[in-house]
């Protein structure tokens, strides 16, 4: 499974097809929104977290859509099947590249959305930390899985956002609910309950994708 | 907060639910004729291979 | 006579006995509510529909992981059935809720947990349906939809939770650990049950007529494979 992770990671440095999509996606998205709020209104302030999670859920959906698309055209899919390579293990293991490269992203995202919304630097993003990892993987397993679902279908770019976006609606409120109230000044014990459901939810995911992906990449 | 008009709301729901079962209901009836005739047809084709 | 005949004789009586009951009961049987009048009678019809929503998802849930394991078509038309009736109740049950919620507390829609995560189950399962259509090869729609469905359940856990974890404006009938169903009449209660039995027993006579019309389709199909393959 590490195999297979460093050999995606690899393609990925060199490329860093996904690492943009990802990036210039995030960045279109938050600089819409901001644009969309009259910067000395209150509910600017209040848009906030909700901003941050659509710039990450756009980009995320868009990008993963992009990497598994890239890695059927090349056929890669093909050789790695033939492998005799545990399906489960793919699949995690695309799901840690996918997490990976979004965390990236992220890195350089959340500080420009910082800057966008005034918030303080360093205090925001240790608070965030948390709660977006959580997000992004719990949204990477679905992604991943329901990506390789598209692909198998006719209407392949419509139908990703169209499965993932309704099962990871949970995810998405729970953590723009959590970064609400962290970014409010709370601290990590007031979400718990939150950060809970999205551990859970992460794990529910993984486990369902990592039975489930054989399925899908049967012929 | 008792109010009449809040009767049209009343009659509202349970006419839409009604109307929404019953337009599946005829969709299925339907489309069931529509698959018999078509299996009677077809069966004749096949009755007609030597 | 066979059980499945026995089921098809006795469930079309038997269901429209319950319904008659049923709105026997809701208009006439049970008193008006004090509180919010007549149009509470809405309520006995808008908790059936959730409960037939609610194990119609279950048993696409149910018909998936059989499907997986099995790859009986059975399952996969068992699975097809459920969804579409399963659509049906829940769009009647948020249309229900939404012209329920209009004189009640004045807006159309909230964004209330629960109701949000209802929402996101219907889209579920119409993206569930859709998927079938838009596969590329039926028993790879047959498999992919299985995934889906599989999935969807963890929406219907949610929902069910969603009241204890989140405070929101719907009301908390039939959720209270303690109270059961908040309901104080107990005729009201009764009324409740009949109702939700008979909208149950609706879903499951519908089902059959769904399943029937399944075979016929897989009947045509077969039909017309042995045309081709001669």
């Amino acid at each position: 499974m590490f195999a297979i992770l460093w050999k995606d990671l690899r393609i990925e440095l060199r490329t860093k097809e996904t690492f943009a999509a990802f990036l210039l996606l995030g960045l279109l998205t938050l600089v819409v929104l901001s644009f969309a709020f009259d910067p000395t209104s209150a509910l600017r302030e209040a848009a906030a977290p909700g901003v941050l999670w659509v710039a990450v859920i756009f980009a995320g959906t868009l990008g993963m859509n992009r990497s598994l698309l890239r890695e059927r055209e090349a056929d890669c899919l093909q050789g790695l099947l033939l492998a005799p390579v545990d399906r489960g293990s793919i699949y995690l293991a695309k799901t840690a590249g996918n997490l990976l490269v979004m965390a990236a992203a992220q890195v350089v995202l959340v500080p420009i959305f910082v800057f966008f919304f005034n918030l303080p630097l360093w205090l925001t993003i240790a608070r965030l930390t948390p709660v977006i990892l959580l997000g992004l993987l719990g949204f990477a397993a679905i992604g991943t899985m329901f990506a390789a679902v598209s692909l198998r279908t006719r209407a392949r770019e419509v139908m990703l956002p169209l499965l993932v976006l309704p099962l990871a609606a949970p995810l998405i409120i729970a953590g723009i609910q959590a970064s609400a109230a962290l970014m409010a000044g709370n601290d990590l014990s007031a979400v718990a309950h939150w950060l809970n459901l999205l551990a859970a939810f992460d794990a529910v995911f993984l486990v369902v994708g990592w039975l489930a992906f054989e399925y899908v990449m049967e012929e | 907060m008792i109010d009449d008009s809040h009767l049209t709301y009343l009659i509202a729901a349970y006419a839409v639910v009604w109307l929404g079962v019953l337009l599946y209901v005829t969709g299925l009836a339907r489309r069931s004729r529509n698959l018999e005739r078509e299996i009677d047809e077809l069966r004749q084709l096949v009755d007609k291979q030597p | 006579m066979t059980a499945s005949n026995l089921t098809d004789r006795l469930l079309p009586p038997a269901t429209i006995t319950a319904l008659l009951g049923a709105l026997y009961l809701i208009f006439i049987g049970v008193p008006a509510d004090a509180v919010q009048g007549p149009v509470q009678r809405i309520f006995y019809v808008h908790m059936a529909m959730w409960l037939a929503t609610f194990s119609a998802f279950g048993l696409v849930g149910l018909a998936s992981l059989l499907y997986l394991w099995r790859r009986s078509p059975r399952w996969d038309n068992l699975g097809r059935a459920s969804a579409e009736l399963g659509l049906l109740f829940c769009s009647l049950g948020l249309a229900t809720g939404c012209i329920w919620a209009r004189p009640i507390w004045g807006t159309w829609w909230t964004w209330d947990p629960r109701l949000t995560l209802t929402l996101i189950l219907w889209m579920i399962y119409a993206a569930y349906l859709l998927l079938r259509a838009l596969a590329t090869e039926p028993t790879q729609g047959a498999t992919l939809a299985a995934i889906l469905g599989v999935s969807g359940v963890v929406d219907l856990y949610l929902i069910n939770r969603a009241v204890y974890w989140w405070r929101g404006i719907h009301p908390a009938v039939i959720v209270n650990r303690e109270g059961g169903s908040g309901l104080n009449d107990p005729l009201m209660r009764v009324t409740l049950l009949v109702s939700m039995l008979a909208f149950f027993l609706l879903f499951l006579w519908l089902l059959r007529l769904r399943l029937r019309t399944a075979r016929l389709q897989d009947a045509v199909d077969d039909l017309r494979a042995q045309l081709a393959g001669v």
